[in-house]
């Protein structure tokens, strides 16, 4: 049974200024995979994300989320949409007045009706889901190390159960056992509650170790598509020099 | 509404079958079902999942909340439950188990404000401190004065003084026309219409020309060091310029301080005549003054020394305005949140610090009888 894909870019283009950013950028991602999106500094993998999360408006092209386009959708319409996936930002975006329960409360207590004890249950679970310990909750983002900070911005990400995940740089800023616990975090997440998950990142520990597949973006396009293993063999310079930057550096 | 358990006693044994669809969604209407489930000591209970339409973490764990609370005085067996529904089940009861979200930690009226009281304490002593490290800061920069950096300095200068005067002008301005029109109001009575004169220069020079510059720089200089320090030191720099061998002493506090003590008494100099203008030309609206006369009359009656008094706080101001703003900047926390509150609380101490100070000056020129 092949289901609708949960996001379908097509033809996108964008652009600052004179400066065109995507030059027709189209995949798809279905629903239940792990999906990496990967190129180099500057290829606009960040800002492809703001376009998908409604932050940022494509020039052309379409963007389907869960099988509705938002170009050109009413702000109420898109709202629809917003419970349905979440978000973990690069360096986590926790509301700084507010403790990290509050944190993972808000989206709760904004888009949900639900009694105060409810809340904290929902929320007690989120940490633990992230990997947390409970009494983390009454501290403030600023007193918690970098890793558990992307393990809080997680839980809010998970607040509303999304069955879309939007990961912009997880691992990043993370030792190499934190960003792998965080990379195993996520696959039994996704696998568990059956979310789809694409992340944006430069780590390819991430991408050997939980990926289903693999976008290459460059030149504003998408230049290979398919499992880490065959996108690794595609004879572009980019990407040979990336699936061997380790072995480069080893040797060099 | 549909139930989302359906509780049937067969031979003594309860069957609870789940229904519908148990996620966040019907998160209210699941707890309160799930409560009113209550089953008498004694029997066994089967939890049946095979009506379950659909479940997520929340639903997972409000099973697991379920089981947990009839397995005090039951046997409760679970059946029925899908495979990917059991992965689920078995990640809740792994992660969260039966941890509880601890409360958190409110404080009761007393002991907010013991706390706001020795926060207060600890302010003023570091503030001692820093005023402290700024006095050897000085003496290091006498020993030395190569160490200067006028280009900061010039900076400052243009910042805090140049482009401060419209502002500073306009607010004595406005001033020294409410004062002169509340004074012409009861002056008129008496037919001392040229008193006015008197009157208002003298409250302008000595008080409020620098009080309010001293407000408005404390709102304007004060708070951008504050921000400007305190973003640096967000961003590492002020640990960078440690690190390179330089003094943040000497390359950010000094030439801000030095900056605002020399802009301070051009400013209050600024808001002494475009108060005067503000009250020439209430007098001449009002009471029939002419400016000649007006300014014949201010250079009978006002005393060179009122004058120099207000020039000669000034600069006093303008020091504790800078430290404290640098010091506040020096002091932000590793948060952006933190130069918010450090920018606004430098405001409120620099504003106290001035009318504290204009209270001491005043008790002190009356001893001394200027």
């Amino acid at each position: 049974m092949s289901e609708a894909p949960v996001l379908e870019i097509s033809d996108v283009h964008t652009s600052f200024g004179l400066n065109k950013i995507h030059k027709g950028v189209s995949f798809e991602v279905e629903k239940g995979t792990i999906v990496a999106l990967i190129g180099g500094s500057g290829s606009g993998k960040s800002v492809l994300l703001r376009a998908i999360i409604g932050l940022l408006e494509a020039d052309q092209g379409s963007i389907k989320l869960f099988g509705t386009d938002i170009t050109g959708i009413s702000e109420q319409g898109f709202n629809r949409l917003r419970n349905r996936f979440g978000v973990l930002f690069q360096n986590g975006a926790l509301f700084s007045a507010l403790s990290v329960a509050e944190n993972v409360a808000v989206p709760l207590k904004e888009q949900m009706e639900l009694a105060e004890d409810a809340v904290s249950d929902v929320v007690a679970l989120r940490l633990a889901l992230s990997g947390l310990p409970l009494d983390a909750g009454t501290k403030m983002p600023s007193e918690l190390s970098g890793g558990m900070r992307k393990r809080a911005a997680l839980a809010r990400a998970l607040a509303l159960e999304p069955e879309l995940l939007f990961l912009d740089e997880p691992t990043s800023g993370l030792d190499p056992i934190n960003a792998r616990a965080f990379d195993q975090l996520i696959r039994t997440l996704a696998r568990a509650l059956k979310i789809t998950v694409l992340i944006i990142t430069h780590d390819l520990d991430t991408i050997e170790g939980i990926v289903d597949r693999v976008l290459v973006l460059d030149q504003g396009k998408i230049i290979a598509d398919g499992p880490p293993a065959e996108v690794s063999k595609v004879s572009h310079p980019w990407i040979q020099e990336y699936f061997t930057s380790r072995v480069q550096t080893k040797n060099g | 509404m549909t139930s989302f358990i359906r509780s049937e006693l067969k031979n003594g044994r309860t069957t609870l079958l789940l229904q519908g669809e148990w996620n966040i969604a019907h998160l209210t209407e699941l707890r309160s079902s799930s409560h009113g489930i209550q089953i008498a000591g004694g029997q066994d209970i089967l939890i049946d999942c095979r009506q379950l339409g659909a479940m997520d973490t929340c639903g997972a764990s409000q099973l697991l909340a379920l089981k947990r609370r009839l397995s005090g005085s039951h046997s409760v067996q679970v059946s029925n439950l899908p495979q990917n529904f059991k992965q689920l089940v078995s990640l809740v009861e792994e992660r969260l188990g039966t941890q509880k979200l601890p409360e958190a930690r409110s404080l009761s009226l007393i002991q907010s404000l013991g706390l706001s009281s020795s926060k207060i304490f600890v302010l003023v002593t570091s503030l001692i401190a820093f005023i402290g490290e700024t006095a050897f800061g000085v003496l290091s920069l006498i020993k030395r004065p190569s160490l200067f950096r006028w280009r900061e300095f010039a900076m400052q200068l243009k910042v805090a003084c140049v482009d401060a005067v419209p502002i500073s002008a306009l607010v004595t301005f406005l001033i020294g026309i409410v004062v002169a029109y509340l004074s012409s109001i009861q002056i008129e009575k008496f037919g001392a219409n040229i008193f006015i004169v008197d009157a208002v220069s003298l409250a302008l020079a000595r008080e409020l020309s620098p009080i309010i510059v001293a407000v408005v720089v404390a709102g304007r200089s004060g708070s951008a060091f504050t921000a400007q320090l305190g973003t640096m030191k967000l961003n590492e720099e002020i640990d960078a310029i440690t690190t390179i061998g330089l003094s943040p002493q000497q390359v950010l506090v000094l030439p801000r301080l030095f900056a605002l003590m020399i802009a301070m008494p051009l400013l209050v100099f600024v808001g002494d005549v475009a108060g005067t203008l503000g009250s020439m030309l209430i007098a001449k609206t009002s009471l029939g003054i002419t400016p000649t006369t007006y300014l014949d009359r201010l250079q009978a009656v006002l005393p060179v020394r009122s004058f120099m008094v207000g020039l000669v706080k000034a600069p006093v101001f303008a020091a504790f305005i800078a430290v404290i703003g640098c010091k506040m900047g020096m002091s932000v926390e590793n948060n952006a949140r933190s130069v918010g509150l450090h920018t606004t609380s430098t405001v409120v101490q620099s504003i106290v610090a001035v009318i504290l100070l204009n209270a001491a000056f005043a008790v002190i020129f009356v001893e001394l009888g200027i």
